[in-house]
């Protein structure tokens, strides 16, 4: 079974240097006590052979002469020796000539134990620790000139000694749990201290990326961690300042991108004020002749009226087209924007031979949208298509709600589609036609593509074509249903990777 | 309880005794066995046991592979082994070896040259504020000689007192004494000048070495008041029986010791010998006079030794 936990950076520090920690602490506790474990229990060795060499002294005189009243002294004696517990003196046949044992005697017998059978047949001085019997056994040879008189076993009481070692322990435990704890704390802070500022530095980056360019670190220290905060914020200072500067780009393109839309517009405009004004000309011409006519002047009166409200509207239309505008998104009606240009531009069409036809979906929801940015979108594929057709073609504009990858119904994007009869885009040059300045006519600024899309990435969607060459092409704008938040903008990035290009 | 257990603990001696017979003496034959009466057997061994070793080794040509000491605590005891053939030689002083040569036999063949010295005489000493000027000042006085068999601090200090025509009485413990007597006690070895520099007696026997070893201020308040004899300081000595082959190489080899560099070091750990050599023919007749002081003046009292 896999878990997945995501922890922060404060604990994985406080956790890994906390358990090596807890490594270090408890392996050095360990080795303290058995380093005192060991020193006690050597010390009680030494002991040991002190008692057993200074018994040899009276031993071995004993043990040649086997004089068994002065070896059942001499082990007698040997109770003298702190906590001994047991004493025997064997001769060279392993028989016990001398003992001395709390219990019972064992004075002629031999040892039956396996290390009492390895102590009569050894000639070397052995020392053994029975843990079950809290006993320290050692027995040494007893030698004279070539010849091996016997030896003797001495047994220590070894409860004293494990009672020191369970109280070193203890005392060790306690005071390594006192250090963990304390270094716990320690490292507790240490922890906080050093991810603190790195929690600061990573929301930044978030808020930063979020577009909050204002945001700053603001960490003081005079370590690593402040100089990377300093080095942060001077990022951050710069970004800002780049993006001051590249909205100021963008501002200046989209300013251009309207004045060329603005330049193909006058030729159409021109022609759709001009026709009104003929008209209102020729009945104020007739108007002194007619001056008596009711219907005449009812009729003047309407057509002038009508005339006149139209071409204050186009030059409405073309006056917030071209005039730039404050950042203002709210609730619209899609459909509304599209046939707002459709409107301006279809006169221009007319004139070419083209037709536009609507498509328009009934129940769209609304997008949140800045009107004058997005009629900027639409101006500028309808004018590509319209450019895109030589004489006559048709320009169909559509909308229905999707999903993101284009399926009907879902209701996450509201598309749009311009689609034309025209000459369609070649498939090399697909790849570049989003890229700032890139066109294949020879008239127009090459921005209007970038700009467009540029100005759907800043409301959360994006800009797909589709084109067949030499039977017409299809972009479909998509626009986010819902409010897309976006503090700034971002520039704009690789257009082809961004589009859906099929064909 | 007590009681049970000592017997038992006799019983086991008795026991041990008797099994072990076969095995503290070690097998003989192609071991040559050193005896040494002596009440300290481990002092006894770990002096001597390079020395027999040495011999041992040398001796391999011969039939002999090792070498082992036997320490008992009595001269009888050592005679009854050589008699046995459980010790082939030993060595001591003049008055022991002249004992154990008529007890069990044996026949000295070498001097040792113990501490350097080819030979040596006991002293008799006085503390200078005694008033004790000559031997015969010691009458109504007691003496201190050291073990009963000690050649230089008991048999040698006992002829020449008794060569001056002062009478020996033993005492069992320092007081009165008949005017007409020399009263005198035993003690153990090295221990007479002790007894006397504590008041107990008037008069200690010792060698002229130890009177040298004493500290500055012990030695000068000391007045020697009579000198004994020259005597060969050691003597090495083979049980009668001993392959006469055995005894041939023997010799060789302990009078050529200290030609050997390996020889001079044995030796010099063996109570700072410097050499052994033969007994000269001049000490001869004093050892005779010796034995017959020690068989005919003492008497009885040998026996116990």
């Amino acid at each position: 079974m896999h878990l997945a936990v995501k922890l922060s950076l404060k604990t994985k520090v406080f956790l890994s240097v906390g358990l090596f920690y807890l490594a270090a602490v408890g392996t050095l506790t360990y080795l303290t006590i058995r380093s005192q474990s060991n020193l006690l229990l050597a010390q009680m060795g030494e002991r040991a052979k002190v008692g057993i060499n200074l018994m040899e002294l009276s031993v071995t005189g004993a043990l040649y002469r086997l004089d068994t009243f002065r070896l059942e002294t001499v082990a007698r004696e040997a109770k003298e020796l702190p906590d001994v517990a047991y004493a025997y003196i064997f001769d060279n046949k392993g028989r016990i000539v001398g003992d001395y044992h709390e219990n019972q005697s064992q004075l002629l017998s031999t040892f039956t134990d396996e290390l009492g059978r390895k102590i009569i047949k050894s000639n070397e001085t052995l020392l053994d620790i029975d843990y079950k019997s809290e006993i320290l056994d050692i027995s040494k040879p007893v030698k004279l000139g070539h010849e091996k008189l016997g030896g003797m076993r001495l047994g220590f009481d070894l409860k004293p000694i494990f009672q020191d070692i369970q109280e070193v322990t203890f005392k060790a435990v306690g005071i390594a749990s006192a250090i963990f704890l304390l270094g716990l704390g320690i490292i507790f802070m240490i922890a906080f201290r050093m991810t603190k500022p790195i929690e600061r530095l990573t929301l930044a980056a978030k808020r930063i990326e979020e577009g909050d360019l204002q945001y700053r670190v603001s960490i003081h220290r005079d370590d690593e961690i402040g100089s990377l905060a300093t080095a942060f914020d001077q990022m951050a200072e710069r970004l800002m300042q780049r993006e001051r500067e590249l909205k100021q780009s963008q501002d200046t393109l989209r300013r251009a991108d309207r004045l060329s839309s603005l330049g193909l517009l006058t030729a159409g405009l021109a022609h759709e004020i001009r026709n009104p004004l003929v008209a209102i000309r020729t009945f104020t011409q007739l108007l002194p002749e007619r001056y008596d006519d009711p219907d005449f002047r009812e009729n003047f009166q309407g057509l002038a009226l009508k005339e006149v409200d139209r071409i204050c509207g186009l030059i409405n239309d073309l006056l917030s087209f071209a005039r730039p505008s404050k950042p203002n998104v709210v609730p619209e009606n899609v459909n509304d924007v599209v046939d707002n240009i459709a409107r301006i531009l279809e006169t221009q069409a007319k004139e070419k031979g083209m037709s536009i036809s609507r498509e328009f979906s009934d129940n769209l929801p609304k997008v949140w949208i800045d009107r004058e940015q997005m009629k900027q979108v639409f101006m500028n594929l309808i004018l590509n298509a319209i450019q895109a057709m030589k004489e006559g073609g048709s320009i169909t504009l559509a909308s229905r709600a999707v999903s993101r990858n284009g399926s009907e119904p879902s209701g996450e994007f509201v598309q749009v589609e311009i689609r034309d009869t025209g000459i369609g885009i070649p498939e090399e040059n697909l790849h570049h036609i989003f890229d700032p300045f890139f066109t294949s006519k020879d008239e127009g600024s090459g921005l209007g593509l970038a700009v467009s899309h540029q100005i759907v990435q800043e409301h959360g969607g994006f800009v797909t074509v589709e084109s067949n060459l030499g039977k017409g092409t299809v972009f479909f704008v998509h626009v986010p249903v819902g409010k897309q938040v976006r503090a700034t903008t971002n520039p704009p990035r690789a257009q082809v990777n961004e589009a859906n290009l099929s064909h | 309880m007590r009681t049970v257990k000592k017997l038992l603990v006799l019983v086991l001696f008795v026991y041990i005794s008797l099994t072990n017979s076969g095995t503290v003496w070690a097998d003989e034959g192609r071991t040559l066995i050193f005896g040494r009466v002596h009440d300290d057997p481990v002092r006894s061994i770990r002096d001597r046991q390079e020395f027999v070793d040495y011999i041992a080794k040398k001796l391999a040509p011969l039939g002999i592979s090792s070498g082992r000491i036997l320490v008992v605590d009595k001269m009888q005891m050592l005679s009854q082994a050589l008699k046995e053939g459980r010790a082939d030689l030993f060595h001591d002083s003049v008055v022991p070896v002249l004992v154990l040569s008529k007890w069990a036999g044996s026949v000295p063949i070498l001097r040792q040259w113990k501490y350097g010295e080819a030979d040596y005489e006991g002293v008799i000493v006085v503390q200078k504020t005694s008033g004790i000027n000559s031997l015969a000042d010691l009458k109504g006085k007691v003496i201190a000689f050291e073990e009963p068999h000690s050649t230089s601090a008991s048999i040698l200090p006992r002829m020449l007192l008794e060569e001056k025509k002062l009478k020996l009485v033993h005492v069992k413990a320092p007081g009165a004494v008949k005017p007409d007597s020399i009263g005198y006690i035993y003690g153990a070895d090295g221990s007479s000048v002790n007894v006397l520099m504590t008041g107990r007696v008037d008069a200690a026997t010792t060698v002229t070495r130890e009177i040298e070893r004493l500290k500055p201020e012990v030695r000068d308040s000391l007045k020697i008041i009579g000198k004994t004899a020259s005597v060969p300081r050691q003597l090495i000595a083979v049980r009668k029986d001993l392959d006469p082959k055995i005894v041939k190489g023997l010799t060789e080899i302990l009078i050529n010791m200290d030609n050997d560099p390996e020889g001079q070091g044995v030796l010099k750990r063996q109570q700072n010998t410097t050499k052994i050599d033969a007994i000269p023919s001049g000490s001869l007749d004093q050892l005779k006079h010796i034995n017959r002081y020690v068989f005919s003046s003492l008497g009885k009292e040998v026996d116990s030794w």
